[in-house]
């Protein structure tokens, strides 16, 4: 479970919280997508993930998404139980020629990623105007 | 084990789901994305320290309103609960969904009793950490043995 980290730098932790934030597997994480009129909405969920650990990349219509998690420091204490350690995530979705890679948009806060990918022009919904008569 | 709930298949496809060996590989030892709903899994995930003085509850919990959560202490056990809204609200098409919403509460039993008025808990990157200081009644005390 530790190969596979190949995207992303090693450890980023400071000394004392090494230990903890150690690697130990790539998680794919949950992802919704919804699409409005004008672009399609990714919501990507990237617990413990801040800004300078994500990394958002498209190529030749493949959208990566790899952000590396990282648990507060604990210095001093001992575990007692746990259920979350410091993944890789990564997900790769190929977007289709009709969306506008060019165009993308991504906001993370509070551990959530928000990518909103526009759809090319020619493929917006357009009202198509009727004259009465 | 990979759900695909509302797996839309339109006459295109905007996005196609590169999901390689490795992911499903991955995906049967880190099934942390959960089935729709809360099921088979407590939520959220926490972890739990300790030190002879505190105790830490970190609870995965992102995108959640850290205001919008409930803790409580009652008899040596911690309690979280709290709603995880949705976002697809805004949609037209709903193409893939597999983020866990809805209501969530977790209860997690305390290594021992804690001062439930000086809780402290605070919110990053979508991890809720949550401090809980040792009762003064609860600490070990040692007794000075007089010399006869």
């Amino acid at each position: 479970m530790t190969q596979g980290t190949d995207v992303l730098s090693p450890e980023r932790g400071t000394v004392e919280s090494q230990e903890v934030n150690r690697v130990t597997a790539v998680c794919t994480p949950a992802v919704d997508i919804v699409e409005r009129r004008d672009d399609v909405l990714l919501t990507v969920d990237l617990p413990g993930v801040d800004d300078g650990a994500l990394e958002v990349n498209v190529e030749n219509g493949i959208l990566t998404i790899a952000g590396q998690s990282r648990l507060e420091s604990v210095q001093g204490f001992e575990p007692v139980y746990r259920e979350h350690v410091a993944v890789a995530y990564r997900r790769v979705l190929r977007l289709s020629d009709r969306l506008n890679p060019a165009g993308i948009t991504a906001h993370l806060r509070q551990g959530v990623l928000r990518l909103a990918v526009p759809k090319r022009e020619e493929i917006k919904a357009r009202r198509v105007p009727i004259s009465a008569g | 084990m990979i759900r695909m709930v509302n797996n839309y298949q339109g006459p295109w496809s905007l996005l196609d789901d590169l999901v390689s060996m490795q992911d499903d590989f991955n995906r049967l030892f880190d099934d942390r994305n959960g089935v729709s709903r809360f099921g088979r899994r407590s939520y959220p995930p926490v972890n739990v320290w300790q030190s002879a003085d505190s105790v830490i509850v970190d609870a995965e919990l992102p995108g959640v309103d850290p205001n919008a959560v409930e803790i409580s202490v009652v008899d040596g056990a911690l309690t979280l609960s709290g709603k995880r809204a949705g976002e697809l609200d805004q949609a037209e098409t709903v193409h893939q969904r597999e983020r866990q919403e809805g209501e969530f509460s977790r209860t997690i039993q305390l290594p021992y009793r804690v001062d439930a008025d000086k809780v402290l808990a605070t919110y990053r990157n979508g991890v809720l950490r949550v401090t809980l200081p040792r009762a003064e009644s609860d600490k070990p005390k040692r007794i000075q043995v007089k010399a006869a």
